[in-house]
């Protein structure tokens, strides 16, 4: 509407001085001063939205989370595989598995590893001394005027100190860790993260963001030469859904949220967000955000910067770096969501994000098939990448997987008993298969009945011309049920004199088949060389892209006899790494750099790129307080803090200088 | 401050005056005959927002029912009352239906045809401003349309949808009180004609609020109508601006906020009255006779004013504001918001304060906009004479108000004051004000009120506050009527006054402190006037609450007043040593005598306030010793200034300091101010330790000092015997 004759002046964004309120304004005529520039804090301030919308969400863990779960390893603290009458059984009434006896995988280990496990070890005890704490008697006066919940407990703080590496568990057990954190807080909010990261940064205290604690990159785990205090900032009291909108299929949540709170907060609302890592009992938003997480159902939702339409994060000032808007796509400059996404705790906390939901399917259903060899299975995968008809997951593991799996089986009546030989019988002189040859697929499929039923008929057509057929879904089943009890695994093993630990990378098709190949190679060579003789060496493709794939190994031995079994492993995995490389594989897909992985970080971003990160680093974060550590090598980071104060320090002379001239003045 | 753009034509500097003398050109007397309205016309109205398909009243309120943020209410209300989804659905129903607007082209005909009838019976003229009109008309369509007339009367709604049909604009729905609802008929003759309605802001039922607001969200947002509420919230029962309520104002800007609509278009409407119907009614309201509950059966009792003259009324159309300009907002401020479910949003404290500066500058705006009848002038004219005990025959008169006349356009009021026919006009308002004022042996006189009669009619046990004697009644009865019709002028004397008594303050202090050194500070012509600018601040501050003249323009408006104070020679600052001399003429008496009784008003009440806690200490209260109500403080008010009007050459006493309306707008100024502190939850007040209301009494007593006035009533027991008149 034309309004050319109005009589007022247009108001500026602020709408008092600031100095006192908007009443007191004019009698003290400061009206003048409307007309100013906008007040750039203007900008920061956020939409007051309406709290009854938001909804809080009990967590799987609670505020001590050590009460749920296991200080000194993986999961629940009532989930373990232990040992009765020489049979390795599994207890955890969160799993189908729950009280099962598994004599054929007790055989599978006498088999691989030359071990009889005859009884349980006990669990590591929670130490009474802790490393005595680096405190900033400021920060830490000034933070309790915050009320913010904090505690400096020797549980509290060593239990946050690490990650999941095999590295990690094994320094917590033997309570080698020399640097924990020196206090913990919780902040409830976007706000509390503001306040408590502002604060930390005047104070020059290290802060690591902390979620679920599930890393496998040694990203979280306590940078053991930092010589400031260092503060973890742990999440977990951040998980509401603050908001859902129906009309475009978003939903935000607070970054504490917990994938499996998530998911069933979704589900009560007849929809999902999709994204399942295998971690998701126990990972956080903030950290597949902070790591590019993937999920298992990636095909249908997509990976974590699909899933994502916005993110919010907290950087060193207190100042937040967020796309300003909800459209889906933008051309707009470098997108600095993927600034924020993969930034491992290094540039700021990620406080809420916003991500796509979708309807609940209406069918699940899963399936499996039998490929004579490896290689025809992987040309299989590499078909249905083709023609783009992946269903919502397909994983193909190799032979020595595809026997485990077996395996993992309760005991069976004779008739089970006999229906499984008959299958053997039926794979082997029928199909004639070779059983140390041998692997399998697995299929996930979700939809309408009508698209599931299309899907399966074009997957068992392609499967059909590789040689592959379908093996039923029971064995697709129990393979996906069977990932998130593996993960206990490794704590067991350990107790038993095994190291063990996954590693995975993403590889272009054309050298997918030969990067699985060499990798198994170089670690037989690398055991043969140590004189490890009870190890095992087994991959899977668990995702297919249009130019790619995603590849898994896992990789353990018995050590008895090794006297750094830890380093020993980390050798070897070095040198898979470096093979990996060799074989066109990337650094990482979806565990991330951290620190385990950061000697190659320069070479595979280019030294421009690894540049690039530093200079956003000294932008969002000058004075270092994420100083996780991760992404680049510990002396690049030495360096670089070298380099800043150096630089601090010459400007501090040219400041001193130039007020010693106008004192002179 | 930044400056009024070169183009646009300035309001503030005399340059207006001119164009003022011919504004009300514009005007038409849309009842004159041959004009009136044809009530059988084909209505083809202009709607404020045009789209592709609309909606019609049903359809909106199922609109507003599947809402998304209806849906989360219901959820959310259904989930915290333990109860099933179907019981707050149906609730929420109930609660549209009882809100929804609807349209019976028919019944807004027949009422049209009844309200020309009434008019031309009763009225003069109903003089509108044609041109504004049709300069808002030609903008609509584009935007969704707030108009926000000024409150003075029931007649205000009637008169815009009146005119709305006059003019074929799409009448707008009308907010509208939920005790209109229940009078019997009326609810739903009001609802046919446009209104939605509203329960009383104090009932605190939050659901019920939730869905008004959402459904005033679809009214912005999805309907084409324009929306129709007043901003003062209440009719004024002084005749004067009221401190703008912003809640209503703050829903209807939500979808502007959340982005929705890009941008809410604002019209300011001043409705002005030579005679208000609700005059007397308003009168014994400000004394403590409670107000009756409206009724049909009232509503018809009312009808017999169809027995009495009311002269004219005035209606015009304000410059339409558009907010997102006002709030000089560009997209980028507005995209943070955007970028959020509109639903999920709610408004903060700085978009409150915004929309507080916009709820003032409509609040000026309308109060621009209203015209100054022959009778205001009178008024004012008459009460300065009065206040030097000096009577006025129908020359001095004429002479008076012409000289006002000059003064208030030279400020920018429209005056309707037809200078040809003044003295015509004179007696033609005065016929129509009989019950207030008439001539007596050429002389204007106040029509007494028989205390006897008063005495019989009120019950005086149903009072508000204290149980005032008839015979006080009866002198503070004309002299507040007489004050209602001032009141108008104060928005444009209120400032002007503040400068005199500014320039009498300083003047005496120069005098006074000759050989002190505090004199340097008012040694040079920008030391005084600065000085002078903060005393006129300092002014403004007390009074802010009262007059409600809150704008980004102080500093322009004090160098206009300045300006036309030395222009018409009533102050001079030498130049040469900031010496003040000022010519107490009879111009600057008028406007003076404007604000005596609003400071006597404040002053007794300072001097009230101060006199608690009081030795006799009200057996009926529990409170301690040094708290009190505000009901406690009007009683002992009201008795004090009654005891005051008995007797014989008492000093800075007003009747108005009877009115107890005025007396709660100071009471909460001293609050406000911080005088005194009052208890959110019950509402008990004490003085503030740290901040004397003494120190505030004092400066008050001064400035009534400085007035050139000896008394400003005449003592009551003069009235006793007089005749009966008409109540």
């Amino acid at each position: 509407m034309a309004t050319a004759n109005i009589r007022f002046n247009a108001l500026p964004q602020a709408p008092s001085c600031g100095s006192h309120s908007a009443g007191e304004c004019r009698s003290n005529n400061c009206s003048a001063k409307l007309g100013d520039a906008k007040e750039p804090v203007a900008a920061a301030a956020t939409v007051l939205l309406d709290k009854r919308f938001s909804r809080q969400v009990q967590g799987v863990y609670p505020l001590r989370r050590q009460d749920v779960l296991k200080w000194y390893g993986w999961g629940y603290k009532d989930s373990q595989f232990y040992v009765d009458n020489g049979i390795i059984g599994f207890k955890g009434d969160k799993y189908p598995l729950e009280g099962c006896m598994l004599p054929y995988f007790t055989e599978w280990v006498y088999s691989k590893f030359n071990l009889r496990i005859e009884k349980n070890l006990p669990s590591p005890k929670m130490p009474t001394e802790f490393p005595a704490p680096t405190v900033n008697a400021p920060f830490v006066r000034e933070l309790e005027a915050t009320k913010l919940t904090s505690s400096q407990s020797g549980e509290d703080r060593l239990i946050r100190c690490h990650g999941q590496t095999l590295h990690d568990i094994y320094y917590l057990w033997r309570n080698e860790f020399k640097r924990i954190p020196d206090i913990v807080v919780w902040p409830h909010s976007h706000e509390d993260v503001v306040r408590l990261v502002a604060l930390a940064n005047r104070h020059n205290v290290v802060v690591i963001p902390y979620g679920g604690g599930t890393s496998v990159s040694g990203s979280i785990t306590c940078p053991q030469a930092e010589q400031r205090m260092i503060c973890v900032l742990d999440t977990s009291q951040m998980n509401r859904m603050l908001w859902l909108n129906k009309a475009n299929l978003t939903v935000c949540f607070e970054a504490g949220i917990v994938g499996q709170d998530l998911e069933r907060e979704l589900q009560k609302l007849g929809l999902t967000v999709g994204h399942e890592p295998d971690s998701y009992e126990f990972s956080t938003l903030g950290g597949w955000v902070a790591t590019r997480a993937s999920g298992m159902k990636k095909n249908v939702y997509g990976n974590i910067e699909d899933l994502v339409v916005r993110v919010r994060m907290v950087t060193a000032s207190g100042a937040v770096l967020e796309r300003e808007c909800m459209a889906p796509r933008v051309s707009c400059g470098p997108d600095f969501n993927h600034v924020i996404m993969g930034s491992e705790g290094t540039l700021g906390v990620v406080t809420e994000v916003v991500l796509k939901v979708r309807p609940l399917p209406a069918v699940k259903r899963y399936g499996s098939l039998v490929f004579p060899d490896f290689e025809s299975g992987v040309q299989f995968m590499r078909e249905v990448a083709r023609r783009r008809c992946q269903p919502a997951s397909v994983r193909l593991v190799d032979n020595e997987q595809f026997v485990m799996g077996q395996t993992l089986k309760p005991v069976r009546g004779w008739l089970a008993g006999l229906l499984d030989s008959l299958k053997k019988t039926y794979i082997t002189a029928w199909k004639g298969l070779d059983l140390t040859k041998m692997c399998a697929a697995t299929l996930l499929f979700e939809g309408n009945e009508e698209d599931v039923r299309r899907e399966e008929a074009l997957i068992y057509q392609i499967a059909k011309q590789f040689k592959g057929f379908p093996a039923g879904g029971d064995n697709g089943e129990r393979g996906y049920i069977l990932t998130f009890v593996i993960a206990y695994i490794r704590d067991f093993a350990l107790n038993q004199e095994i190291v063990a630990e996954s590693f995975e990378t993403s590889v272009p098709w054309d050298r997918c088949s030969t990067l699985c190949r060499n990798v198994k190679r170089r670690v037989e060579a690398e055991c043969q060389k140590r004189s490890i003789k009870n190890f095992i060496i087994s991959c899977r493709v668990t995702q297919t892209y249009d130019a790619g794939a995603c590849v898994y190994f896992y990789f353990g031995f018995r050590h008895t006899g090794i006297a750094d079994p830890v380093a020993t492993f980390e050798q070897i995995e070095t040198g898979a790494r470096d093979e990996i490389l060799a074989s066109g594989g990337s650094l990482s897909h979806h565990h991330g750099v951290g620190k385990i992985r950061s000697q190659w970080y320069e070479n595979t971003v280019s030294k421009s790129g690894s540049a690039l990160y530093l200079a956003a680093k000294r932008q969002l974060d000058p004075n270092n307080i994420f100083a996780a550590g991760n992404l680049l090598t510990e002396e690049q980071w030495l360096a670089e803090s070298k380099k800043s104060s150096a630089e601090a320090s010459s400007h501090q002379t040219t400041v001193e200088s130039s007020s010693l001239v106008k004192a002179k003045l | 401050m930044t400056g009024i753009s070169p183009s646009s034509p300035d309001p503030l500097t005399s340059r207006a005056a001119s164009s003022a003398a011919t504004y009300m050109d514009d005007f038409e007397n849309i009842v004159a005959k041959g004009k009136e309205l044809v009530m059988t016309k084909e209505y083809k109205p202009q709607v404020a927002n045009e789209f592709e398909r609309y909606l019609n009243p049903q359809s909106l309120k199922r609109h507003v029912f599947r809402s998304e943020k209806v849906r989360k209410i219901i959820e959310h209300y259904a989930q915290i009352n333990n109860c099933s989804v179907k019981q707050i659905e149906k609730q929420v129903k109930d609660i549209i239906d009882e809100i929804g607007l609807e349209r019976n082209l028919a019944i807004i005909r027949w009422c049209g045809m009844a309200i020309t009838a009434i008019s031309k019976r009763i009225l003069s003229g109903i003089y509108v401003n044609a041109r504004s009109i049709r300069r808002v008309r030609d903008q609509l369509g584009r935007n969704p349309v707030c108009y926000l007339p000024s409150h003075r009367s029931y007649m205000d709604f009637v008169l815009m949808s009146y005119i709305c049909f006059y003019y074929d604009i799409e009448i707008p729905g009308i907010a509208a009180g939920m005790d209109f609802h229940a009078m019997f008929g009326m609810g739903t003759m009001l609802r046919k004609t446009g209104a939605f309605f509203m329960r009383r802001s104090f009932s605190n039922d939050e659901l019920y609020w939730d869905i008004f607001r959402e459904y005033m969200y679809a009214l912005i947002s999805v309907y084409h109508i324009g929306v129709e509420f007043f901003i003062e919230g209440t009719r004024s029962r002084n005749f004067k601006a009221l401190v703008p309520k912003v809640g209503l104002l703050s829903m209807a800007l939500l979808p502007y906020f959340t982005g929705e609509v890009t941008d809410v278009t604002i019209v300011p409407v001043s409705i002005s009255y030579e005679r208000l119907l609700e005059e007397q009614l308003f009168v014994y309201e400000l004394l403590g006779v409670p107000k009756p509950k409206e009724t049909t059966k009232g509503f018809f009792k009312a009808l017999k004013i169809i027995d009495e003259r009311f002269g004219r009324m005035y209606l015009d159309f304000g410059a339409p504001i558009s907010v997102r300009e006002f709030f000089g907002h560009t997209g980028a401020d507005r995209m943070q918001r955007a970028s959020v479910g509109a639903h999920l949003q709610k408004l903060d404290r700085k978009e409150l304060d915004l929309i507080k500066k916009l709820g003032n500058e409509v609040i000026y705006q309308q109060q621009r906009g209203i015209v100054i009848s022959t009778f205001n002038l009178l008024c004012l004219y008459y009460a300065s004479q009065l206040y030097v005990d000096r009577s006025v025959n129908i020359d001095e008169l004429a002479l008076g108000i012409a000289e006002l006349k000059c003064i208030f356009e030279e400020l920018g009021a429209h005056v309707a004051t037809d200078m040809n026919r003044l003295k015509f006009e004179i007696i033609e308002t005065v016929e129509i004000h009989s019950n207030i004022v008439h001539f007596q042996n050429g002389r204007l006189q106040f029509t007494e009120v028989a205390a006897a009669q008063l005495a019989q009619e009120i019950d005086t046990k149903r009072l508000k506050a204290h149980a005032l004697l008839p015979q006080i009644m009866a002198v503070a009865v004309p002299t507040l009527a007489l004050q209602l019709y001032i009141n108008p002028c104060m928005f444009w004397l209120a400032r002007p006054a503040y400068l005199i008594l500014a320039a009498l303050q300083l003047q005496a202090d120069q005098q006074k402190g000759i050989n002190d050194e505090t004199t340097a500070f008012s040694s040079t012509y920008d030391k005084v006037v600065e000085n002078l600018l903060q005393r006129v601040t300092l002014l403004d501050g007390i009074f802010k609450h009262e007059f409600i003249i809150e704008s980004n323009r102080d500093i322009e408006e004090f160098n206009r007043n300045l300006l036309l104070l030395s222009k018409h020679g009533m102050l001079k600052i030498s130049s040469h040593n900031g010496q003040i001399s000022i010519n107490e003429n009879e111009c600057m008496k008028v406007m003076l005598s404007s604000l005596a009784p609003f400071l006597c008003v404040y002053y007794q009440l300072a001097v009230a306030v101060n006199e608690f806690p009081l030795d006799a200490c009200f057996a009926h209260s529990n409170n301690k010793a040094d708290e009190f109500s505000s009901k406690d403080v009007l009683i002992h008010m009201q008795k004090r200034i009654e005891k005051l009007m008995q007797q014989q050459h008492v000093t800075n006493v007003h009747p108005y300091c009877l009115a107890l309306d005025n007396l709660n707008i100071a009471l909460n100024s001293f609050q406000q101010a911080g005088y005194i502190q009052k208890n959110k939850e019950s509402g008990i007040m004490q003085h503030a330790p740290g901040k004397p209301l003494r120190s505030l009494e004092a400066e008050l007593l001064r400035y009534c000092q400085l007035l050139p006035f000896k008394q400003y009533y005449r003592v009551a027991s003069v009235q006793m015997n007089s005749m009966p008149s008409k109540l």
